[in-house]
């Protein structure tokens, strides 16, 4: 019976001390570059499209968050700029103070122009 | 210990102890930035878009030499070279190093009964006929380097 309630106890321990483990490691780098990853994949799926490289094209940065807006789970910036140029139109951009920010650029070679996602992670 | 009654609660913090060390000695892991992949996925992307429509020498080499400073934006350098097989031979040469033939960030078209093999090998492609595009692209820094092959 004594034994029985040791094993309980040491058993309890060692849920708890998995638990607190699985809480407190911090999986972000790894989890960033997934999104990364994910983001990249799918500003090249619709790079294939004409529809968004034309909204690429008049810089609508607003229509280009909204088009994505589903397959970002992270808060993220979309900015359209001209190749190698700080002319930019920009959608919802954030003081960066507390943030990691991570961009991906792709480049339209045929309009010239670059999309920049910035995602932020806390 | 066993008469104590506290084997199995003993033996949980031994477990809880050595896993403590273990994270605490583990060094961190190294996980590539997937940015260097991003460019070099950018680059075939678009190339692909580019041979859907027409061109000609020059804008090969527009399109090289904007990506070309593309990647140098994103404090990288890449060496570059891509050979087109259309209604001629286009090679477009971004290695860094000058040719007396074709020279440095410079595109040359060849008809395609004169190819020259000495000059399409400069590519350190297997240049294959039947294959619409080959192309080399290495980007890299101090600390990173990639390499893809078509």
């Amino acid at each position: 019976m004594i034994k029985t309630l040791e094993a309980v106890i040491a058993i309890t321990i060692l849920l708890l001390f998995f638990l607190t483990i699985s809480q407190t490691i911090d999986f972000s780098k790894t989890k960033t570059n997934t999104l990364e990853k994910n983001i990249s994949k799918y500003v090249q799926i619709n790079a294939e499209k004409d529809e968004f490289r034309q909204l690429i094209e008049s810089k609508n940065s607003e229509e280009i968050y909204n088009t994505i807006f589903k397959n970002i789970e992270n808060n993220y910036s979309v900015s359209v700029c001209d190749f190698l140029n700080n002319d930019c139109n920009s959608y919802n951009i954030i003081d960066q103070n507390g943030f990691t920010i991570k961009y991906i650029d792709y480049y339209f070679y045929d309009i010239n122009k670059v999309l920049n996602i910035g995602v932020w992670i806390k | 210990m066993k008469e104590n009654g506290f084997a199995y609660i003993f033996v949980a913090v031994i477990i809880i102890m050595l896993i403590t060390a273990m994270l605490l000695l583990e060094k961190p892991i190294y996980i590539k930035e997937y940015k260097i992949n991003h460019l070099i996925e950018n680059y075939k992307s678009e190339i692909t878009y580019f041979l859907e429509n027409d061109f000609n020498e020059e804008d090969l080499n527009n399109f090289n030499y904007n990506f070309y400073n593309f990647i140098k934006s994103h404090n990288y350098k890449i060496k570059l070279c891509t050979i087109i097989n259309s209604d001629k031979i286009y090679l477009s040469n971004y290695l860094g190093e000058e040719d007396i033939q074709i020279g440095n960030k410079n595109t040359i078209s060849l008809a395609k009964q004169e190819k020259d093999y000495n000059i399409l090998n400069k590519c350190d492609l297997d240049y294959n006929s039947y294959q619409n595009i080959s192309y080399y692209i290495e980007i890299y820094n101090t600390e990173e380097k990639i390499i893809e092959k078509n």
